[in-house]
């Protein structure tokens, strides 16, 4: 059971991205998809969501979100509520090509996330092609090195929406 | 234990205690004269659901005209849990398909449902759909057999929604029965999410809750339209179900909390983002 200085503790961590009712909501699927009450989320809970399981990025997602308690978790939600800022929505996207963490996404990077999207149904040569096309409108080349500000100049202004509402009972 | 726990038990025992010492004598000494044996034992399975109903302070309101014997009909209805099968048998003495279950509820199973008419099902054999197809059919030929009441869902959902039905008991060429039936979640949450408790669990906690309290709607006969499938008319009647017992439709199947998704809905999403990557570079 959550106690209210549990709740307030979690809102502090996600910088007041959620409610507290949105909190609460989010802790009964929290508790309702781990299963064997361990305090966290494992890979094989998180694939039991089937819109997970056919998302092509999951795995990615998965290396990011698996073994997160609960505070963490929601930290990792942030990003989706609609309190988010357009920076911090960038960030988040950013972390997911980044894989290794270290701050910079290469070209292999964002080759390796384009092949989780697009699978076989295209081939390695059009799939370099596309991105370097990419990376040339934006004004990079093959061997740039993309930090955070890079893809906050490329995405700032897209009319970027990445947003999602916590069901509130 | 509190009086009202005692008073419980004591009814479910008493039940137990009428069913048992009628059914067994009925069923081995009238083994002769069928049709009064398949009439009594019908009236005794209602009567032990009744027991069952009142040991939960079961209330339940029908609606709707009672369910008639007629050969070439089947009931079709939302599921929410095993109970969902007991509060209709005990106005109506179905016929039902199921999954066999372990334990003591599987002994239950063979011996006492056998007598009004089940057909099992095996969630988990591949085979398994071709062979319950032909058993449904040759059921709601015969005449004298128990109306069948099928669950198309497949699983028990949690009331809230109904998930997509299977289109099995909408091709045998009946007509078809809807029943709604919605729970009132103030008494208690009749859901049985069998992945987190066993049946067993789940009746001690409704036996130990305030009440079940329930409507049951019994809804206008349906037909097969001229040019609907089957798919199309298990929608229809999804539909119909969904409105009159107030609950959100989903487009999800209902197998999917037993086994994972198939790589193809996968792949399928990453086939058309790759159409759209080289519509663009032939674009360019």
């Amino acid at each position: 059971m959550l106690t209210q200085y549990d709740i307030e503790e979690v809102q502090q961590h996600c910088n007041h991205a959620f409610s507290q009712q949105e909190i609460v909501s989010l802790y009964e699927r929290f508790c309702q998809l781990d299963r064997n009450n361990g305090g966290f989320i494992s890979a094989e809970e998180f694939l039991s969501v089937p819109e997970f399981a056919v998302n092509p990025l999951s795995q990615r997602l998965l290396r990011m979100v698996d073994g997160l308690n609960f505070k963490e978790f929601v930290a990792f939600l942030s990003a989706f509520s609609p309190h988010a800022t357009l920076h911090q929505k960038i960030e988040f996207i950013f972390k997911v090509y980044d894989s290794d963490g270290n701050g910079k996404v290469t070209f292999t990077d964002m080759l390796d996330v384009l092949r989780d999207l697009t699978g076989t149904f295209i081939s390695e040569k059009q799939r370099e092609q596309v991105l370097t096309d990419v990376l040339d409108e934006a004004g990079y080349t093959k061997d740039s090195l993309m930090i955070l500000s890079d893809f906050v100049k490329i995405l700032g202004n897209s009319g970027l929406k990445i947003e999602v509402e916590v069901p509130v009972d | 234990m509190s009086n009202d726990r005692i008073r419980r038990v004591i009814v479910l025992t008493i039940g137990w205690i009428i069913f048992l010492s009628s059914f067994i004598p009925v069923h081995s000494l009238l083994k002769g004269h069928d049709k009064l044996r398949k009439k009594l034992e019908r009236c005794l399975v209602e009567l032990i659901c009744s027991f069952f109903v009142a040991s939960w302070t079961g209330v339940v309101k029908y609606h709707g005209p009672r369910p008639s014997m007629r050969p070439k009909q089947v009931f079709v209805a939302n599921h929410t849990s095993m109970i969902d099968f007991i509060i209709l048998e005990q106005m109506t003495a179905f016929a039902v398909i199921m999954q066999k279950h372990p334990g003591w509820v599987g002994l239950l199973q063979s011996t006492i449902l056998e007598s009004v008419g089940c057909i099992w099902f095996n969630r988990s054999e591949a085979k398994d759909r071709e062979i319950v197809a032909r058993k449904l059919r040759d059921h709601v030929q015969g005449t004298d057999n128990n109306p069948l009441l099928i669950f198309p869902e497949g699983t028990c959902v949690n009331n809230h929604y109904t998930v997509m039905f299977k289109k099995g008991a909408f091709e045998l060429g009946c007509t078809v029965c809807p029943v709604a039936i919605k729970y009132n979640k103030i008494f208690v949450d009749a859901f049985w999410n069998s992945r987190k408790q066993s049946f067993t669990m789940h009746l001690l906690q409704l036996m130990t809750s305030w009440a079940v309290v329930c409507d049951v709607w019994y809804l206008e006969p349906q037909t097969l339209r001229p040019g609907e499938t089957a798919i199309e008319f298990a929608e229809r009647v999804r539909d119909i179900i969904s409105v009159r017992a107030g609950l959100k439709k989903v487009p999800w199947d209902g197998y999917l909390k037993y086994s994972r998704p198939s790589p193809k809905h996968r792949e399928r999403k990453q086939q058309s983002f790759a159409e759209s990557v080289l519509r663009r570079l032939d674009e360019k």
